[in-house]
């Protein structure tokens, strides 16, 4: 770990100030990515302004009917709030199958959608990683892959986001709302939040530095069977190889997006129409332009048979 | 024996033990950060000194040179140990390589160094500071592939001789052999 200075703020103020003097600084809110990278090296702030007490931390419900989410509510407390398990439930489900109970206890809201990708390549600094060195190349392409995009990735990173909670707040289309420390507040919905790596797979999502989220907006309950499946090479405390989160509604209708495969969660909306198609007729139109690695290639088939158990439990 | 009556409780309808929570004694010296290592509870006199080991950041190939300069000179670091001055290393009995690495690398991570410091902290740091001169050969990375030159292992210190047996899984198990 390099040498860094910290400093505790209560407030959003307060933040702005500290942020202000100091440009090379870091947000730390839970600190269940953050320190485990400055361990590493792999992250090097020299200073850290404490948002963790700066309030932010409770889940109210908004005038037409949907919540506003502190930025700094924990998993396990969204995971457990009655108003999510009843009208958001692929949420509830997608936080419980990420990380563990004392993860998520420090994990925040907001910290989860700006986890850092897992790409082993990306871990170890004896690797070339564009996403770490941004120039330095990409040791994961032609090595060892199998965990890594199938779609969305570029010649510089085939890196995957390797959240579960944003796959479920993709399908929810959630609104991430922040402030820059000039007070200028921004809404911005999560198809919009993630980049896909180009030719800039350091940069990750559209925030500007020192940027904060504040709080993630759900818009009213969209009802329908709420489902979160998670398929990984054990059955707990694993990333996904391959996820889906989706909302079905009765008429054969539904909203699905996909875990693990890219950048970002994968949702394409135009793809939807064709959910009453079935399964394989779906998952070739939301897969439509896939590149995977052949240590990868079998996710293209797994995202076909997950999705497909997804469908048949709208039939139950 | 007739069970013609209640039977009344049994030891578990107690629930002295069985049923209860139990706190594990250890349990809020753990969680309180309290409880204390192996090497704590020794009487030694003198501080403790951590150790941290590097691994070779090459799966194959020969160490060049192992740059120690701005290393040594971190605050808190009292000794870096290679191949080239830690002397004769034996391996015992559960161990099959080298303990240290060096000059020739056999796999990715093999050890090739410990920094020694006052601080765990500082011995990862120093660590760090290590740069390393490597070159590369050409390595095995494809079990299908090496497969047809794979040896049978020589017998272990104790225990049984290694079995190895080849066929056709779909023919016979080699369990039946």
């Amino acid at each position: 770990m390099k040498a860094f200075t910290y400093e505790r703020v209560h407030s959003l103020a307060e933040a702005a100030i500290a942020a202000a003097r100091h440009p090379g600084a870091k947000f730390l809110a839970g600190g269940t990515n953050l320190l485990d990278l400055m361990k590493l090296q792999i992250e090097t702030p020299v200073h850290l302004i404490d948002i963790g007490k700066a309030g932010m931390n409770t889940i109210v419900t908004t005038a037409n009917g949907g919540l506003r989410i502190g930025a700094l509510v924990s998993n396990t407390n969204l995971a457990a709030d009655l108003r999510i398990r009843n009208d958001y439930g692929v949420l509830s489900r997608a936080l419980l199958a990420g990380a563990s109970g004392q993860l998520r206890n420090k994990a925040t809201t907001a910290g989860n959608l700006l986890q850092r990708t897992r790409c082993p390549y990306f871990y170890d600094t004896n690797q070339q990683c564009n996403k770490r060195i941004p120039g330095s190349g990409c040791a994961a392409i032609g090595g060892f892959s199998k965990q890594l995009a199938v779609i969305g990735s570029s010649e510089q990173c085939i890196a995957t986001h390797p959240g579960d909670m944003p796959v479920a707040m993709r399908v929810l289309d959630a609104i991430i709302e922040t402030i820059n420390p000039k007070g200028k507040t921004r809404s911005i919905p999560i198809a919009e939040f993630y980049h896909l790596p180009g030719q800039t797979p350091h940069i990750e999502t559209v925030l500007q530095q020192h940027e904060i989220i504040t709080s993630v907006l759900l818009p009213p309950p969209a009802g329908g069977k709420h489902i979160y499946y998670k398929v990984r090479d054990r059955a707990s405390f694993a990333f996904a190889l391959v996820s889906v989160a989706a909302i079905l509604f009765k008429d054969g209708t539904g909203r699905i997006a996909v875990g693990g495969v890219a950048a970002k969660p994968w949702r394409i909306e135009a793809a939807e129409e064709t959910l009453n198609q079935g399964a394989a007729a779906f998952s070739a139109q939301l897969m439509s332009g896939a590149q995977p690695t052949p240590e990868n290639e079998f996710k293209l088939k797994l995202i076909e048979q997950t999705l497909s158990a997804v469908l048949n439990e709208q039939k139950d | 024996m007739k069970f013609d009556k209640p039977a009344g409780k049994n030891p578990t309808d107690r629930k002295r033990v069985i049923g209860t929570s139990v706190d594990r004694i250890d349990g809020p010296l753990k969680t309180t950060g309290k409880a204390k290592y192996a090497y704590e509870n020794n009487q030694l006199p003198g501080k403790h000194a951590y150790g941290f080991v590097v691994g070779a950041g090459i799966a194959k190939g020969r160490i060049d040179a192992i740059h120690q300069f701005h290393a040594k000179r971190a605050p808190g670091v009292l000794a870096i140990v290679t191949a080239a001055n830690a002397g004769p290393l034996q391996t015992g009995k559960f161990y099959a390589d080298r303990l240290l690495a060096g000059p020739l690398v056999d796999h990715y991570h093999q050890a090739i160094a410990i920094v020694v410091a006052e601080t765990f902290e500082q011995a990862r740091d120093a660590a760090a500071l290590l740069k390393i001169d490597y070159t590369k050969f050409e390595g095995s990375f494809d079990l299908v592939a090496a497969k047809d030159s794979a040896q049978a292992p020589p017998p272990a210190q104790f225990g049984p001789p290694p079995q190895t047996a080849v066929g056709d899984l779909k023919v016979h198990s080699p369990r039946q052999q």
